[in-house]
């Protein structure tokens, strides 16, 4: 706890929860990390071709389909994305967003939150587009944008 | 991305309403795609069962990259949820946000967290306080709010029918999980109603509590 000062006390529950509301806020931007630059520029860039697989899938973060032409970033876990929807989110909070595996490929960036548990998500496996966890079925199924598919919900 | 932002939640608006197993809802407020109005049933097997609970929604300009916002309209008795301003405490809306999560998904959330309550990491610390010391007396209480505020029936099973309820508007001792027989007490001794039920609620006059907190105590702080 650190030190009380005058006017930290609150009266009604409306400011209590305002407190708390804050507080929860203020913690929240030390378990969560941006991407550094160095990483989110190292992540391999794929251009859509009439071929490829994600044609037949949706970006987890937009929710529209992949068109050809279109410029996707794939993470070391393999889930791939529109670059304009997962660059910005990377420039906030270096994880997945389908299974929050920290997104890092030098020293630059600390953990930014522990890894998920096994089994929470599709693990950290080597980035081959053909992996059998496809990100349509991460992002879509219900069951695994759920709080406990994500990690802990009450940390 | 402000237009990806618009084509997003016109898709998820247009997915809930395709959506008729889950039963949740989304309403457009002042014709705002971004102001909306989430409703979803009390999850059966729980005191909310039977309720109808409204979540007022604010999609930030920078959706879904930061969460959405939150709130309950509905009053709900659960240790995570403010029973005075609705605010929820769920690490979803917080840190633990991911924009693959949807209004849909976020609001199933909910329903979980009515399901599981986490009292040691509460919003409400009275009503923490209360689940973590009388479970059954909580249990009531929830239930009387369901059929307060969420218009959940009267249960059979209640050892105490909701009286109140029954008229149009519920009994304010009932709401706040005490019983009638601690405030009369009080009130005989010339204090306002109003008053004794905040200062036993405060004290967590409920279940074996009731033995730990003196009757001077009481007195000492109405007086105050």
């Amino acid at each position: 706890m650190t030190p009380g000062r005058a006017g930290d006390y609150v009266f009604t529950q409306e400011a209590l929860d305002q407190l708390m509301t804050q507080l929860m806020e203020g913690s929240g931007q030390h378990t969560t990390r941006p991407a550094s630059q160095e990483t989110r520029d190292a992540l391999p860039r794929h251009t859509v071709s009439a071929a490829s697989e994600l044609r037949t899938r949706d970006c987890a973060v937009c929710k529209d389909g992949f068109d050809v032409g279109q410029k996707t970033v794939a993470l070391p876990c393999s889930h791939s994305f529109h670059d304009e929807c997962i660059l910005p989110w990377l420039e906030l909070n270096g994880t997945c967003p389908v299974c929050r595996t920290p997104v890092r490929s030098d020293a630059a960036d600390a953990p930014a939150q522990p890894p998920p548990r096994p089994g929470a998500g599709s693990g950290g496996g080597p980035p081959s587009p053909r992996s059998p966890r496809s990100p349509r079925s991460a992002g879509h199924n219900p069951s695994q944008t759920m709080p406990g598919g994500l990690g802990s919900r009450w940390e | 991305m402000s237009e990806a932002r618009l084509r997003r939640i016109q898709k998820e608006i247009s997915d809930c309403q395709k959506d008729k197993l889950t039963r949740i809802t989304l309403t457009p407020v002042d014709n705002s795609p971004f102001h909306l109005i989430g409703a979803f049933d009390g999850p059966s097997g729980t005191p909310y069962e039977g309720g109808r609970y409204e979540v007022d929604i604010i999609v930030p300009d920078s959706y879904p990259f930061q969460p959405v916002k939150m709130k309950f309209v509905t009053k709900v008795y659960h240790p995570n949820i403010s029973s005075a301003s609705g605010a929820i405490c769920l690490d979803i809306l917080k840190d633990a946000w991911s924009p693959v999560l949807t209004l849909k998904s976020t609001l199933i959330s909910l329903q979980s967290l009515l399901c599981d309550p986490q009292p040691n990491d509460p919003q409400d610390a009275e009503v923490a306080k209360h689940y973590l010391t009388s479970r059954a007396s909580f249990e009531q209480t929830a239930r009387h709010w369901a059929q307060a505020y969420a218009g959940a029936p009267a249960t059979q099973g209640d050892a105490q029918p909701a009286k109140g309820v029954k008229a149009g508007k519920a009994d304010p001792v009932a709401l706040a999980g005490l019983e009638e027989k601690h405030v009369k007490q009080f009130e005989d001794l010339g204090f306002e109603r109003g008053k004794i039920i905040d200062v036993l609620k405060r004290f967590n006059y409920r279940g074996t509590n009731v033995g730990k907190v003196t009757a001077d105590r009481v007195v000492e702080e109405l007086l105050k």
